[in-house]
């Protein structure tokens, strides 16, 4: 018996699946093009357990004739090529014919649809790649697509989808390029039946990037603007102070479709070039607008990849308007605004530093808080005396950011803020496992804007936050809201800790253990908390982290793994100066 | 420029002047001095362009009107080495002259086109009010938002006058505090901004202990306060000051009058055992008995107890015992009044019905492994 088979169409059409349809927002993904490609100017998405279970997308596109319907679960079915040549100069998202089956082979799906004018419409269902009868149902003008129990045939894959959050992260991310892309489309969407955002149709582009990521940031938006033959690039940049320590934020449209192209790319980081601190990247709204035969989007069946014929012209065109724009707003009077903050919050480590500092050496000396002008410790001679108990040994600050410090021998160097920042990461952790954690409440809840994306994330972790004595709540969709913090941590500047909490769990998978995003969180507290590189310390503050390090194991390496200190052994320098 | 001027008067006019130079060297020409001569006054200007200080010296002999910008540093340097003398100050082509009995130095001066303009007072729409009020106002709320830079609006105090009503409140986030008083206001100005920390701590410097009438003037920018003396400027912080009356609980159902030295007192002992990242203090309320308890790991414990008149339900809630002696040092009644409601609202101080001081509890949690 021969041993090679031809597989049968079910099975080729559920490996064909498998390269377009990964998780529930590739779904959403082909089904909102065709949406957009029927001309719908409004698009409402419906999920139920992020999609696994329902995923509904409605809009109110020109609809499709009975006998369409019946074709349209076919492969290579599409109203959008007839010709091989039209596949070189396509101006519709999708083209391929190869979306509905995939998801009618791997899912149970239902259309319903009635054309424009039309006094019914028609409704088919497909379960696993099987068609049913096609019948007449009465339905609003426009496509509803229901896609029932995604992956219910391929069990293998239906077992690798992620927890709900990581599901619907991956959806908000999707929609949220469709709506950059098409800022004049209503999009809403509901997951369990609660709405999780509504995008109004908007008039242009910058009203839609204000709905989707707030108005804070978008006040520093440096529009774009570059047309050369036939290749117009337009948009917004922001500037290089607002970055991302990943590439999540750029946003590069071709023709209305989200692309990701190393060499535009490239050509983004290389204008940002020496503006921005390593590892970050900047945020950036790309809209290029190229000849649809200069190009080719039928790459990869998602169509995230494209090859342009130009790429070195457009390469260096999207260098120039980014690097032009970014020198026109150089002196920008925003940018003073931040710095402003920036000071502030290093004043704020600053202070909680030397509170902290002053305390532990109240508790060295014995002497205490709220001690009267009388007192021998406002004394100024007092204050240079080291405090009683602790043997001194010399040190020295360099650069304000390391410490050298005489050993027996020979001598240490040691990175001030790596090696705060580890004592700081025992101490909290400490607290918490003896469960005496103090939280003050908050005045007034601080409320902080975040992207439907960073919000899913942070929310996610309310619990673990919680036991940190960082309370947080839902404040509307995309707004959080802080009524608590951890009084060991008072001056801390809560944006910024947001921040550095989703740059650390961005992109990792640790869903459901609360130990490793627990100590996540308490890195980025201790990260925070700690003083900083050149920050000059006094020398009792010196003494003090000294001090500390001496009575606690383990303060070789920071919570980063980088080492705090370096050894230098007397005999190595005799060695170096040829003494011995 | 030619003027003389009494040694003792120059050197308190430095004395004041010199608080506002910054200490950065970004901008060289920040860290002069303009001296201007005119009439029969001499006027000493320093600006950070934050804020900036004017300060008139009448007793003086102009014997040639001018102005010179020079190094404050300098020329204070000189001033502080004489007592009771008389100094000449005389500029030519740029360079300051300054004699007194044998001594002779020669400061190169700035172009005073260099100088930032310092904002003058011109008299239009401004309220007057007692200076002592306004340094009492002052006093009873600065002290919240000099720990606090983590927040712009709220890293400054905000000031309000409206009708016949002068108010300013503090907040850090943690807690708030809102003074009240009666003014004169015949013209009817409405004025609400929010003045940086910095700037209010330079107001009380400028106001003197006599009895005195000062005017405020507010525009968008900016609050420029005048005594007889000196003229003062601020920058304003931008922004709106959070909707703070409506988060001010109301229902409260418990309330219980202090003593305030008593009450200090025992605070003060039962913060003892606490430590910097473990401020926590707890307050009973029971049968006329405060009780006070704090227990720090790895330091100790305290209780601490006080008879009081309390009759209401028992209540026992956690307070930063920092914030309460903050409060204390700036009352200035024997009695204060405490009223609260249960142990996750805030806590309310009130003194007279002008003058009130909340703050938000504390609470440990509990950990469950």
């Amino acid at each position: 018996m021969s041993k090679i088979k031809i597989l049968s169409q079910l099975v080729v059409s559920k490996i064909a699946a498998g390269e377009v349809i990964e998780r529930p927002a590739s779904v959403i993904k082909e089904l909102v093009e065709n949406s957009i490609d029927a001309g719908a100017s409004r698009i409402e998405i419906q999920l139920e357990d992020s999609g696994k279970k329902l995923i509904r997308v409605s809009d109110n596109g020109m609809g499709m004739e009975r006998d369409d319907v019946e074709l349209a679960f076919l492969s290579h079915a599409t109203s959008k090529l007839t010709t091989a040549d039209d596949i070189f100069s396509i101006d519709t998202l999708g083209f391929r014919g190869e979306a509905l089956p995939s998801i009618g082979s791997v899912s149970q799906t239902r259309i319903v649809s009635r054309p424009r004018g039309a006094f019914t419409g028609s409704e088919i269902s497909i379960e696993g790649g099987i068609l049913q009868k096609i019948k007449e149902k009465g339905s609003p003008e426009g496509t509803q697509v229901d896609v029932h129990n995604l992956f219910y045939n391929t069990p293998v894959r239906r077992k690798f989808l992620k927890s709900t959050q990581t599901e619907m992260a991956h959806i908000s991310e999707t929609i949220t390029r469709f709506a950059l892309a098409y800022p004049a489309i209503h999009f809403n969407m509901q997951h369990n039946g609660k709405s999780v955002f509504v995008y109004p149709s908007a008039k242009d582009t910058r009203e839609r990037i204000v709905t989707i990521f707030g108005n804070e940031m978008c006040k520093e938006l440096i529009s774009v603007n570059t047309k050369e033959s036939n290749i117009s690039i337009n948009g917004y940049v922001l500037p290089p102070n607002r970055n991302r320590p990943n590439t999540k934020m750029q946003f590069v449209f071709l023709n209305g479709r989200y692309i990701r192209d190393s060499s535009i790319l490239h050509a983004v980081n290389a204008a940002y070039q020496n503006l921005l601190m390593s590892k970050r990247s900047p945020i950036v709204f790309l809209y290029l607008h190229v000849d649809s035969s200069e190009v080719d989007v039928n790459v990869h069946p998602t169509k995230i990849e494209v090859r342009f014929l130009n790429a070195g012209v457009i390469h260096d065109l999207v260098y120039s308007v980014i690097h032009s724009a970014l020198k026109r707003t150089e002196s920008h009077p925003a940018l003073q605004a931040s710095t402003q903050t920036m000071n502030s919050s290093r004043e704020s480590v600053m202070q909680s530093m030397s509170d902290f500092f002053s305390e532990t050496l109240e508790k060295n000396t014995g002497f205490q808080q709220n001690r009267n002008r009388n007192d021998y410790a406002s004394d100024p001679i007092e204050e240079f005396l080291p405090p009683k108990n602790s043997t001194v040994t010399p040190f020295l600050q360099v650069h304000n950011s390391y410490i050298v410090e005489e050993t027996d021998e020979g001598l240490n160097i040691i990175d001030q803020h790596a090696l705060h920042e580890i004592i700081l990461y025992h101490e909290i952790c400490e607290r918490i496992k003896t469960s005496k954690l103090v939280t003050q409440n908050l005045l007034i809840p601080e409320l902080i804007e975040l992207t439907p994306v960073d919000h899913v994330a942070i929310m996610r972790l309310k619990n673990d936050l919680d036991r940190l004595g960082l309370e947080i709540d839902e404040f509307g969709k995309r707004t959080i809201a802080i009524r608590t913090h951890p009084q060991i941590l008072k001056n801390l500047d809560y944006r910024d800790l947001i921040q550095g909490l989703l740059e650390e769990i961005e992109g990792n998978e640790t869903e459901g253990h609360t130990d490793t995003i627990l100590s996540k969180v308490v890195k980025i507290l201790a990260c925070k908390g700690a003083v900083k590189s050149g920050q000059r310390l006094n020398s009792q503050e010196i003494q003090t982290l000294l001090d500390k390090k001496k009575n606690r194991p383990m303060t070789n390496f920071c919570p980063h793994g980088r080492p705090t200190i370096l050894e230098f052994r007397i005999s190595e320098l005799e060695k170096q100066f040829k003494r011995k | 420029m030619k003027v003389t001027c009494d040694s003792n008067i120059l050197k308190k006019g430095f004395h004041l002047v010199e608080t506002v130079i910054s200490s950065s060297n970004l901008k060289p020409i920040l860290q002069n001095v303009k001296i201007s001569a005119y009439d029969n006054s001499l006027e000493l200007s320093t600006t950070d362009l934050e804020v900036s200080i004017t300060y008139r010296m009448d007793c003086t002999e102009v014997l040639e009107p001018g102005t010179i910008i020079c190094s404050e540093n300098k020329i204070a340097s000189i001033i502080k080495e004489w007592d009771n003398n008389t100094i000449e100050i005389i500029e030519n082509e740029k360079v300051c002259e300054i004699s007194c009995k044998d001594d002779y130095f020669k400061i190169l001066c700035a172009d005073p086109e260099e100088f930032p303009v310092i904002p003058d007072f011109t008299d239009e729409n401004y309220v007057e009010i007692e200076n002592r009020v306004f340094a009492s106002m002052i006093r009873k709320t600065m002290f919240i938002a000099l720990g606090d830079r983590t927040k712009t609006a709220s890293s400054g105090i905000f000031f309000d006058i409206s009708n016949d009503q002068a108010k300013m409140v503090a907040n850090d986030g943690r807690r708030l505090a809102e003074i009240k008083k009666k003014i004169n206001n015949p013209r009817g100005l409405t004025i609400s901004c929010i003045i940086p920390t910095k700037g209010v701590s330079q107001i009380l410097k400028i106001l003197s202990d006599q009895e005195e009438v000062i005017r405020i003037k507010v525009d968008e920018k900016r609050i420029l306060v005048k005594t007889k003396s000196s003229t003062f400027c601020s920058q304003l912080i931008d922004g709106r000051y959070p909707d703070y009356e409506k988060i001010i609980p109301s229902d409260m159902n418990k309330a219980v009058t202090l003593n305030r030295s008593e009450f200090s007192t025992a605070v003060r002992k039962g913060a003892i055992m606490t430590i910097e990242d473990y401020k926590l203090l707890c307050f009973k309320f029971f049968n006329n008995i405060l009780e006070l308890t704090c227990s720090t790991p790895d330091v100790g414990e305290s209780k601490v107890t006080m008879a009081i008149e309390y009759r209401d339900e028992e209540l026992e809630i956690g307070f930063n015992p920092d914030y309460i002696l903050d409060f204390m040092r700036v009352v200035d009644t024997d009695h204060v009044l405490f009223e609260l409601r249960d142990n996750k609202t805030a806590g309310i101080f009130k003194v007279g019905d002008d003058y009130q001081y909340m703050i938000m509890p504390l609470k440990l949690r509990e950990m469950k492994n």
